[in-house]
């Protein structure tokens, strides 16, 4: 029983003294910043004090004896007879670091194998004696974080969890009952103080698993010091909203993409020689929390030099990567990218943001770029409030219900409103949103569902890819508690199960998953087949000629838009051909094809049979009211799009127009 | 394998599995499928607010299902899943005699891979399943 209880008093010191000495750090590095700050040095001093007192509880000399040496310097700082520098900051910061080390091993039953402490001891001596004219480079300032000294209690993680599944089951049974007595308005009526409370019960056990998101700052100072310092680059850290709450299941996924994206913007971001830049020597780096619903949006700026664009693309050509929709910038979260010439030992070590995504994904969050060439990158990492209540729309698909989380959806339109076109083209689809091409990726079809007219298309933006999923019907909201599906009947594109309030299983899709197999987020082609649905209104497709020209072709008569590598095209005698999928068809060129890459390729039928056709850019889909006739071989004649005539070609194959390829 | 074995019934086979493995028998309702899953996966229902994945025994062993409207289920767990395995009846809950660890020859493929040995209850012979290889059957 003695030792059982012995047992409990060193976890219970290991947990203690680890929360405190992620606490020492940052003070003390407040304190090099501002040695003035009485508050700060006072708040490191209590902080080692009672780490030494801790020790003679659980007989831990060793780190006592530390925390002693610790202490005899911050009091004699405290009586002004020392004054902080860099390398009085270091040396207690290794000291700092060797307690960790010893508290490790005190968890873990396994004594570390470290070297004596009294290197460390003298260390904190030998400044002592350094004298006081040495050049020290002076540290970033930080904000010294707020000692607290709340009143709360330990409880383990897995009990909250234990808590939360009751509650759970307890909103289900709920539920049940309400359905039972529906028809009972009495019944009912005294059930509403139940649901009420249930409901109120839910949020604070969410609630008690949320914590200041500062705990997931609170390394950031010594994490921007260190790179910095080894990059010999001098960077102030600004730390905003670390009042934040968040889960604390998310506190530990967050810390390592966290930690990569901090160390990219040193490393990366930030000039070596920011005079030439006309920028301050002094970087900026700054790390904001804000919450909005029950979601946590944390942006790292920097002021740095920002993504070079051309140089990423050129990269991926090299790499045989298609650039992702949207902002090139964007290439930088696929596999095997970095733009560093030389991998620095900072950063650039094969853990790449492709992994930081995939991280963040992984916990149903989503991660983005505002890239300010030469200014600066912002990182922004958008995070659910909580790992466990996934907020999802339900969705209807060939009467079948799916939940798609709500952090992928940017935006649910309807089929039939002014800026929304979703068209027939051959046997595949094509959305546009205010004017906007969007690929499609057919969920019924992929998931092997009757395929019905969908009434709404859900926009999903996830990972730098936009598309569009067509429903038949967008049902509600709900909060959801996600678990995983059991392997067998996982697949690419579910993301897990859970209970919707009704009781009833629920599917979650992937929004990634289903991209890729529809083709979307690497795929060769951006479109995908779906059974041809009749367009209600004929509308016309609009693009850029290669001759530079604008021009349109029915949407009827498109069968397909791809893209097609260069060498696709041939051209023997007068005669071009594409060869697609391992068959050649005529290829109508009127226009200089680029030297290399790819193009983008519109497949006709034509009276005469298919015939493809290499165009510049594929702008939009526009209804035709009326046609006006003109003269002119190939025209059917011009139309209005946004107030501008555009020449309505017809799907044939011109006699005497053809280029050389 | 504990001392007691569920006797149960697929089509006209019968067959035990280990009682110590064997959560509950239950009748399900609505099972919602998983589009794109395995045959075997008959999709997810809902017991007392947890989700089990459906189990077609038959064709998780033969590839196909003699009967596309069985509900009767035994519910086990495996690696923080639960699942319900699908029968056509449940018979007892009992000591099973004569315990053999021989397989006998000419099962099929299929059951020959989850047969672990006979086991006899009253005047009938029973295959005695092992749950693993059904819940997630290799091939």
């Amino acid at each position: 029983m003695a030792a059982l209880e012995i047992d409990e008093l060193t976890q219970e010191f290991v947990a203690e003294t680890r929360e405190m000495l992620e606490g020492v750090g940052d003070h003390l590095l407040a304190w090099e910043g501002n040695p003035d700050d009485r508050a700060t040095i006072d708040a490191v001093f209590r902080l080692v004090h009672t780490i030494k007192g801790s020790c003679g509880f659980v007989n831990q000399p060793r780190i006592g004896g530390l925390a002693h040496s610790a202490e005899e310097v911050l009091a004699a700082a405290r009586d002004g007879a020392r004054t902080p520098d860099r390398r009085l900051v270091s040396a207690m910061l290794a000291l700092i670091d060797r307690i960790a080390q010893l508290v490790e091993g005190l968890e873990t039953g396994e004594a570390p194998d470290l070297a004596s402490d009294d290197a460390l001891i003298a260390g904190l001596a030998a400044t002592d004696a350094a004298p006081a004219a040495e050049v020290v480079p002076e540290a970033a300032p930080v904000t010294a974080p707020q000692a607290s000294a709340p009143s709360t209690i330990r409880v383990p993680v897995t009990l909250l969890e234990t808590i939360m599944g009751q509650v759970s089951d307890l909103v289900l049974a709920r539920n049940d009952l309400a359905r039972r007595v529906r028809d009972d308005t009495e019944l009912t009526a005294s059930l509403t103080p139940l649901t009420n409370v249930v409901g109120e019960l839910r949020d604070s056990i969410g609630r008690a698993r949320l914590q200041p998101i500062e705990r997931l700052f609170r390394g950031l100072p010594r994490l921007v010091r260190d790179t910095a310092a080894v990059l010999s680059k001098d960077v102030a850290l600004v730390i905003e909203g670390d009042d934040v709450e968040i889960d604390r299941e998310m506190v530990e996924a967050l810390k390592d993409p966290l930690t990569h994206i901090v160390r990219n913007a040193i490393d990366h971001g930030i000039e070596n020689d920011r005079r030439k830049a006309g920028k301050p020597t002094r970087a900026t780096l700054s790390v904001t929390a804000r919450q909005s619903g029950n979601q946590v949006t944390i942006a790292i700026a920097d002021d740095g030099r920002g993504i070079d664009v051309s140089r990423l693309v050129d990269k991926a050509q090299m790499l045989g990567i298609e650039p992702p929709l949207g902002d090139a910038a964007n290439l930088i979260f696929e596999p095997g990218f970095s733009t560093a010439a030389q991998v620095s030992n900072v950063s650039g070590r094969g853990v790449g943001m492709d992994v930081v995504r995939s991280n963040i994904e992984g916990i149903g969050g989503s991660v983005s770029l505002d890239n300010r060439p030469g200014e600066g990158l912002s990182v922004l990492i958008r995070v659910p409030l909580t790992l466990s209540i996934l907020t999802c729309l339900i969705v209807r698909v060939g009467d079948q219900r799916f939940a798609i989380p709500r952090a992928a959806i940017d935006e649910v339109v309807a089929i039939g409103s002014d800026s929304v076109r979703y068209e027939a083209i051959g046997d595949s689809h094509i959305a546009s949103l205010r004017g906007n091409l969007l690929s499609v990726a057919p969920l019924a079809a992929l998931l092997k569902l009757p395929e019905r007219p969908p009434s709404r298309l859900v926009i999903i933006e996830s990972a730098g890819a936009r598309f569009a999923l067509p429903v038949d019907a967008a049902l509600e909201h709900e909060e959801l508690v996600a678990r995983p599906l059991a392997p067998g009947a996982a697949g690419q594109l579910f993301a897990g199960q859970s209970l919707s309030d009704d009781g009833q299983p629920l599917l979650l899709l992937d929004a990634l998953g289903v991209a890729a197999a529809a083709g979307i987020a690497r795929g060769e082609r951006r479109t995908v087949t779906q059974d041809a649905i009749a367009p209600r209104r004929p509308s016309a497709l609009q693009f850029e000629r290669l001759d530079g020209s604008i021009g349109s072709v029915r949407a009827a008569h498109v069968a397909r838009i791809e893209e097609l590598p260069r060498e696709a095209f041939v051209t023997a005698g007068d005669e071009a051909f594409a060869t697609i999928d391992g068959a050649l068809f005529p290829a109508r060129i009127d226009g200089p094809l680029p030297e290399s890459g790819r193009v983008v390729t519109l497949r006709l039928n034509t009276p005469t049979g298919p015939v493809a056709w290499p165009v510049a850019a594929v702008r939009d889909l526009a209804p035709i009211d009326t046609v006006t006739r003109i003269d002119g071989e190939g025209y059917e004649g011009l139309i209005l799009i946004e107030g501008q005539g555009v020449p309505l070609l017809e799907p044939v194959m011109p006699a005497h127009r053809r280029f050389a390829a | 394998m504990s001392d007691l074995a569920v006797f149960a019934r697929i089509g006209d086979r019968r067959v035990a599995f280990d009682a110590g493995s064997v959560e509950a028998v239950i009748d399900l309702g609505a099972i919602v499928p998983v589009p794109l899953a395995p045959p075997h996966i008959r999709g997810l229902a809902a017991v007392r607010s947890h989700v089990l994945t459906v189990v077609d025994v038959e064709t998780a062993l033969c590839g196909e299902s003699t009967n596309a409207n069985r509900s009767r289920a035994l519910v086990v767990a495996r690696d923080k899943h639960r699942y319900a395995l699908l029968v056509d009846g449940v018979d007892e809950v009992g000591a099973p005699r004569n315990i053999s660890a021989q397989v006998p020859p000419g099962l099929g493929a299929g059951w020959a891979r989850a047969a672990r040995g006979t086991v006899e209850t009253g005047d009938t012979i029973a295959l005695s399943l092992d749950i693993e290889s059904i819940v997630a059957p290799t091939d």
